[in-house]
């Protein structure tokens, strides 16, 4: 387990300087001027020349690069070109607005997706199983913001049910402070916050939903594929033998070892969601990740691109990580399978 | 009484061509306590005769018989799921690649565990976790593994052939079976191996009073403890009854050829003389022969062969031959 | 002599047959395909299909529902939007940027990919177990962020657009061509015909190759169907093929503000899309089961 666990870790430190090698040299991919794009501070201001010397601009890559990474650990991401507040900390916000929307969304597809795969593979090429099935790839097939546009249509237009723009409603004087709406409710120290926190999850649910159906669809058809390989495997066939009844076989070794395989899919979840919260945060105008960075293409704004683009990366490499590391240490077929040892 | 008792039992597969019977009109009869042999060559229908008794057939295929009986209960009149708990209680079976048929995601003592009888354990909850691990340690040095300690926490993949066999088999007699049916659990073992397995099985069952079906490719590799002995061919039986009797005078050709063709029961053979194969081949599934199947390899085949033939009743063995090797009347 | 079959031959079909003839024998696979290959042929043909110009205003006609609807004038099948153009010829047209641009994306994409797939899969000169696991950690990052990323250098516009996506899906059909061959490469069928002495070529196109087409078609649907979601989505947000020009993605973008004039600028769109993806993922998922099929058998 150490030698998997320091082997994950060093990839994952590598593939972190490369994101940062990638997001220095995007610096100068990026129009206009390489100390512009990193610190946000046009050539024309006064403190340019500063900005020069701080970030070693007339000095060869390496020592810029250095520079470039000190700033970045030190949270100094330079301002955003269109408002000229600092990166860093409306990143953070942004990015625990995001998270909040994703986990939940992870939440509700592995909560429905996972056991309707296994509903699916147990009554396998039976009438529910089709019905079940078929609905997934309908689901998995609405491009999601379709999706969101006929869910609005439905429940915030037609029924009235939903808000559609937005964490919260500004009348409750929610103050963001850590960015993730719910948690910001508890931390506020509003008189109605039982009322807020109503609002709050009423703005929630439709993005969530919106956003966790195509992963749900997904990871329901993984599911009930790799369950039904599974359950054709000889070791189950040798517990049924052994007796054991259908329920337990399905409990004690089906699911487990389907789980394996389907894990060693999830970065196409992540990346499925990761990619529709893009699109869902940006109908619902919710204040996540996705959202800022369509906007800050817009705008132009090199700093909060390069800073939205870099935590992306970041979530994804760590869900990963995540992932990888849990993996192997539940399932130790998977280690012994990579580097042969226990 | 009869422990299993099968009459004339018939499979029939559903294939794009056709109904192939796959296992045709067989008979076996198994005492409690003995080790029958049962060998065939590939396609002979014995793995899909053990599968038969076990009751894990595809069920697209058609299973017939006369009487499928176990311990005098008629396993065919009854429900799957009461079939499965017979199965479950009173049968056990190991294949011949141990390793596919453990569950790679648990620990040889999880699944050891799950084969002890719910019943077994009694007590508290800490008492039965202890009484488990005893048990467990003590099914473990039952087929031979000493090493308890670090095979209890191995999983499937970290084991050897011979050493996951051996946890099969502790898996196998955890609920102390009446019947334990080993398919080929040899066949790709080394010999050392392959030796440790044949006794243990043996050892098994003189001391569980365990009957043992061993299912195996050739008369070479039975057990010497083998009391009953049947030989198939392409889901016929052809011979059937003591092994004593039937190794040392066949009856019927097929039995005959197998013994010569095995290198273990072989006599000298001349200097560079032609192994004694019969000729041709295994016919594939959609050209099985009518009558009796062996006819168009038989050296001693005749136009009558072309119907199948009765079975012939020789004190304690029967045979299924138009021409036996043996004179019936002495 | 008429023909008598005296003896009944077995014929083994290649890999490849199999994979079809599992293909085949499913209702639904087949519709799918047919239907996908209905779209692309009117998709290639909607240049001479097309009863309007895609930006002709008909001032008499604004917001007209379809004809089927009781308002609805059969001049304008689909109707039209609510400057006025006829929806059906948008529709039409708009295939060329939705289907048509992704096919050409696609097609460019994989034989760039393939062929550094296909090197790096016979490649054993690098270290490669640790080198492969560094590229499938950055091969994590979505597409759809890179062609982000690639339009936030570039800029929007046509060009870039299909520049970014191509691009991005590069990398994709690199990892799975590797791993595909790699898997191969150390079955023993290739091994045995590396000691026959075959040349690498010929290991790669004819040993190797044959058995991963199933696979690279496989990856082909599902890189498609990627392609279609990104462009679809960029121009919903804006950043796409840019607004007289018609697309599904940016016609479902601005049918918001008018849905409640006209709902069918909405659907329409939008089920055509949906269309399109679901008979390429239903053939995608078809070919996978089939290949699974003949794997089992």
């Amino acid at each position: 387990m150490t030698r998997y666990l320091l082997g994950r870790l060093s990839v994952f430190i590598i593939a972190v300087f490369l994101l940062t090698v990638f997001s220095f040299s995007l610096n100068y991919l990026f129009p206009g001027d390489p100390i512009t794009n990193m610190s946000g501070i046009r050539s024309f201001q006064s403190s340019y020349p500063l900005m020069v010397e701080l970030r070693g601009g007339d000095q060869n890559l390496a020592i810029q690069y250095l520079s470039y990474l000190q700033h970045l650990f030190a949270g100094d991401w330079g301002l955003s070109l269109s408002n000229g507040t600092p990166v860093f900390a409306d990143g953070i916000q942004h990015f625990m607005a995001s998270i909040e929307l994703i986990l939940l969304a992870l939440l509700v597809a592995v909560f429905f997706g996972l056991p309707l795969g296994v509903f699916a593979a147990s009554r396998f090429r039976q009438r529910s199983d089709q019905t079940v099935i078929s609905l997934a790839m309908v689901g998995y097939s609405i491009p999601v913001f379709w999706l969101a546009q006929l869910m609005i249509l439905l429940f915030a237009i037609k029924l009235g049910w939903f808000p559609i723009t937005g964490q919260i409603n500004p009348l409750y004087g929610v103050e963001p402070q850590t960015g993730s709406i719910l948690i910001d409710v508890f931390l506020s120290d509003s008189e109605y916050k039982a009322a807020a926190l109503q609002d709050a999850l009423n703005h929630i649910v439709l993005p969530v939903i919106i956003l966790a159906i195509m992963p749900m669809m997904l990871l329901l058809r993984l599911m009930r594929n790799a369950t039904q390989e599974m359950l054709q495997k000889p070791f189950v066939k040798a517990a049924r033998a052994r007796g054991l009844n259908e329920f337990r076989v399905l409990v004690k070794h089906a699911i487990p070892n389907a789980v394996q395989s389907v894990l060693q899919q999830t970065t196409l979840i992540f990346s499925l969601l990761l990619t529709n919260s893009i699109v869902v945060e940006s109908i619902f105008n919710w204040p996540g990740m996705g959202n800022w960075l369509i906007r800050s293409i817009f705008e132009r704004d090199y700093p909060t691109i390069q800073a939205a683009v870099l935590m992306f990366a970041f979530v994804i490499l760590f869900f990963n990580l995540l992932v990888e590391l849990y993996h192997g240490w539940r399932f130790p077929i998977v280690r012994h399978e990579q580097y042969a040892t226990r | 009484m009869q422990l299993l008792d099968i009459r004339n039992l018939t499979v029939e597969m559903q294939t794009a061509h056709g109904i192939v019977r796959v296992l045709d009109k067989v008979n076996l009869q198994l005492t409690e306590g003995e080790i029958h042999s049962i060998v065939g060559e590939s396609g002979s229908g014995k793995s899909l005769l053990a599968k038969a008794i076990m009751g894990f057939i595809n069920p697209n295929w058609q299973v017939t018989a006369d009487r499928l009986w176990w311990n005098g209960q008629d396993l065919l009149a009854m429900t799957p799921k009461q079939r499965r708990k017979i199965t479950g209680r009173d049968m056990a079976m190991i294949f011949q690649d141990p390793n596919a048929y453990l569950d790679p995601n648990s620990t040889v003592e999880q699944q050891i565990v799950e084969a002890i009888p719910q019943g077994d354990v009694r007590g508290t909850f800490m008492r039965r976790r202890v009484d488990r691990k005893t048990r467990v340690k003590r099914l473990l040095h039952r087929v031979g593994i000493r090493d308890h300690e670090s095979i209890m926490e191995s999983y499937p993949f970290e084991l050897s052939q011979g050493i996951a066999q051996k946890v099969s088999i502790a898996i196998a007699i955890a609920h102390r079976p009446r019947l334990l049916i080993a398919d080929e659990p040899t066949t790709a073992m080394e010999p050392s191996t392959r030796l440790q397995i044949h006794r243990l099985l043996a050892r098994l069952a003189v001391s569980q009073k365990m009957s043992v079906v061993l299912i195996s490719q050739d008369v070479g590799s039975i057990l010497p403890e083998t009391k009953r002995l049947t030989l198939l061919y392409c889901g016929q039986l052809m011979e059937t009854g003591p092994a004593h009797d039937i190794l040392s005078e066949p009856a019927h050709p097929y039995t005959d050829s197998m013994l010569r063709m095995s290198l273990q029961t072989q006599q000298e053979l001349p200097h560079k003389a032609r192994l004694p194969t019969l000729p041709g081949s295994i016919p594939t599934l959609r050209h099985m022969p009518i009558g009796c199947r062996l006819g168009p390899r038989c050296p001693y085949a005749q136009k009558t062969c072309v119907k199948a033939p009765r079975a012939t009743h020789d004190r304690q063995r029967v045979y299924h031959c138009h021409f036996p090797l043996l004179d019936s009347s002495s | 002599m008429p023909h008598v079959n005296l003896y009944h031959h077995d014929e083994t079909p290649s890999p490849l047959k199999l994979v079809w003839k599992s293909f085949r024998s499913r209702f639904l696979s087949m519709a799918a395909l047919y239907v996908l290959l209905a779209m692309i042929l009117v998709v290639l043909l909607s240049p001479l299909l097309t009863p309007f110009n895609t930006s002709t205003q008909f001032s008499d006609a604004i917001a007209l529902p379809p004809s089927w609807v009781e308002s609805g004038n059969m001049n304008y099948l689909f109707g039209t939007d609510d400057l006025g153009r006829d929806m059906l010829s948008r529709l039409l047209i708009g295939g060329l940027y939705s289907l048509g641009l992704p096919i050409l994306m696609v097609a460019v994409s994989s034989i760039i990919g393939m062929s550094i797939g296909a090197l790096a899969g016979i490649d054993r000169t690098i270290k490669y177990q640790s080198l492969s696991r560094l590229f499938d950690t950055l091969l994590s990052i979505p597409s759809f962020l890179m062609a982000l990323i690639i339009i936030a250098i570039l800029g929007t516009g046509f060009n870039n657009v299909a520049f970014a996506i191509t691009l991005s899906l590069i990398p994709q059909f690199i990892f799975v061509t590797r791993n595909a061959v790699h898997e191969e490469w150390h079955k023993d069928y290739v091994t045995a015909s590396r000691l026959n002495g075959c040349s690498k070529a010929y290991l790669l196109y004819r040993v190797i190759l044959p058995n991963v087409t199933p696979t690279l078609v496989m990856q082909l649907t599902v890189s498609l169907s990627v392609a279609i979601m990104d462009i679809a989505a960029l121009s919903f947000l804006g950043l796409g093929i840019q607004a007289p020009t018609p697309e599904w993605g940016s016609m479902l973008a601005r049918s918001l503000d008018e849905v409640y004039l006209s709902p069918w600028s909405m659907v329409l769109p939008g089920i055509t899309l949906f269309i399109t993806i679901m008979s390429i993922n239903i053939v995608g998922d078809s070919l996978r089961r089939a290949l699974k099929e003949r794997v089992n058998s």
